[in-house]
C-alpha cells in the first residue's frame, strides 16, 4: 500500500476516534447522528471523509465550543464517547 | 422573552419531547417528536423550547444496487418536502413556573433507558382537569437530575417572589425547595420533586397578579417621553388585582416530604390531585393585552405600562 493510502486510513482512524469521542450533547446540538457517522468513517473510509470534515465537523467544533463547561454535563469522565 | 425570564438563562439541547396525559394510572402519548434537536431554555420564569427541524423526513431504507438507488432518492425527496412543509415555521412551547406541578428526573441506567426530565401541569378544560407531563430525553453526557434541580430552585424561588398569599406550611415547602438536593432517581424510574401549589394553565394563571407590597413588576417599564402625562402609569407597577387561588399539592405533607419516587405508578409518576380550586382568573378580571404593543395589562390601567397607549 501507498504512503497515502496509509496516510488516508490513519487519518479516518483519527476521525473515527474523535468523533466518537465528542460527548452526545455536542452531536445533539450540531443535530447530527453520532452513531451513523461514527460507523460511515469507520467502514467506509474515503468516501465519509470529505462529507464528514466538510459538513460535520465544523458544526461539531461550533456546538463544543458553545456548550463547553454546561453546569448540567456530567462530572465524572466517562468511557469512549461518553464524557 | 419577557421581564419575568431574568438575564441569568440556561440554555440545553434535548433529543426528544413527549407530551403525555396521566389517565387513569396509565399513561397516554398526545406528541412526540423524537431524534431532533430541541433548544431549552432555563429561565427565571419559566422553560421555553423551540425545535427548527421538528419535521425531517427521510427514514428510507434500500437492499443492494437498486434499492439502496431508490432509498438515496426518496430520502432526498422526503427530506426536501419536510423542509418544504417546516419552512418559516418553529415548533415551540414552554411551561410557566406558575403552571408547574412537579419535576423529576430519570437517569440513564441501560441500553434501553436515556436521561430525561418531567415536568407535571394540569389543565382544566370544560369539567375535567387533565394531568400532564412533558417529558423531555436529554443527551447521554447530560445529567437530567442537575436538569430539574436547577428548574426546581427557579420555580420555587419565582413562587416566593411573586406568590406572598401563600400559607406559611407552603413558604415553607418552597423555601425548603429553593435548597432542594439533586435528585437520585432509581434505575428505570422517575424521582420527583413536588411543587406545594400549583395553578390550572391558562392566559389567566400564566403571570403572578399579586405582588408583595413594594415589589415591582419586573416587566413593568417606563413609560414612551410621548406617552400621555395624565394618568400615566408610573415606571415599577404594583399589581393589586387579586390572584386565582392556587391548588395545593397533595405532595405537601408535614415535614417537607417533598421528594416522590414510586415504582407503583407508571414512571415513577405520583398521581394528580383530583378537585382543587381552579386557577382561572376571577370573573371580571379576564386577561387583557395592549392593542398597540401586545403587552398583558393590568386590570384597572388606563395606560399600557410599555407603550403608553390607552386601554379601553
Amino acid at each position: 500500500m501507498s504512503a497515502v493510502g496509509w496516510i488516508i486510513i490513519i487519518l479516518n482512524i483519527a476521525l473515527a476516534v474523535d468523533a466518537g469521542r465528542r460527548p452526545a450533547s455536542d452531536w445533539a446540538a450540531a443535530d447530527r447522528n453520532k452513531a451513523f457517522w461514527v460507523v460511515l468513517l469507520a467502514f467506509l473510509g474515503i468516501v465519509a471523509f470529505v462529507p464528514y470534515v466538510i459538513g460535520v465537523l465544523p458544526r461539531l467544533a461550533e456546538a463544543g465550543r458553545v456548550s463547553r463547561g454546561s453546569p448540567f454535563e456530567k462530572r465524572s469522565a466517562g468511557s469512549f464517547g461518553k464524557r | 422573552m419577557d421581564g419575568f425570564d431574568g438575564r441569568n438563562v440556561m440554555k440545553v439541547v434535548a433529543t426528544g419531547v413527549r407530551v403525555l396525559e396521566i389517565r387513569a394510572g396509565d399513561l397516554k402519548t398526545l406528541a412526540q417528536f423524537r431524534e431532533v434537536k430541541i433548544d431549552v431554555y432555563i429561565t427565571d420564569g419559566r422553560l421555553a423550547l423551540a425545535c427548527e427541524k421538528y419535521d425531517k423526513g427521510g427514514g428510507w431504507v434500500g437492499f443492494g444496487g437498486a434499492g439502496l438507488l431508490v432509498a438515496v432518492t426518496a430520502n432526498a425527496v422526503s427530506k426536501a418536502r419536510a423542509a418544504s412543509r417546516r419552512r418559516g415555521r418553529i415548533l415551540v412551547g414552554h411551561i410557566r413556573y406558575p403552571w408547574l406541578k412537579s419535576v423529576g428526573a430519570s437517569s440513564k441506567s441501560g441500553w434501553a433507558s436515556s436521561e430525561a426530565i418531567r415536568l407535571g401541569y394540569s389543565e382544566k378544560g370544560s369539567g375535567a382537569t387533565v394531568h400532564k407531563l412533558l417529558e423531555l430525553t436529554l443527551p447521554k453526557n447530560i445529567d437530567a437530575a442537575l436538569v430539574a434541580q436547577e428548574i426546581v430552585h427557579r420555580a420555587a424561588a419565582y413562587r416566593l417572589a411573586y406568590y406572598p398569599s401563600m400559607t406559611a406550611e407552603q413558604r415553607a415547602a418552597s423555601t425548603s425547595l429553593i435548597q432542594a438536593p439533586r435528585l437520585a432517581p432509581p434505575p428505570k424510574k422517575f424521582a420527583f420533586h413536588h411543587m406545594p401549589t400549583y395553578f390550572h394553565v391558562t392566559a389567566g394563571t400564566a403571570f403572578p397578579r399579586q405582588a408583595q407590597p413594594g415589589v415591582a413588576r419586573p416587566d413593568a417599564v417606563a413609560p414612551a417621553a410621548d406617552a400621555p402625562a395624565a394618568d400615566a402609569p408610573a415606571s415599577a407597577v404594583v399589581v393589586g388585582a387579586v390572584a386565582p387561588a392556587a391548588v395545593p399539592s397533595p405532595a405537601l405533607r408535614p415535614g417537607g416530604a417533598h421528594r416522590a419516587a414510586r415504582s407503583d405508578y407508571p414512571g415513577g409518576q405520583v398521581p394528580g390531585p383530583i378537585g382543587g380550586l381552579n386557577g382561572s382568573p376571577p370573573s371580571g378580571s379576564a386577561t387583557k393585552f395592549c392593542t398597540q404593543c401586545g403587552t398583558r395589562t393590568v386590570a384597572g390601567d388606563n395606560f399600557c405600562a410599555k407603550c403608553g397607549a390607552a386601554l379601553h
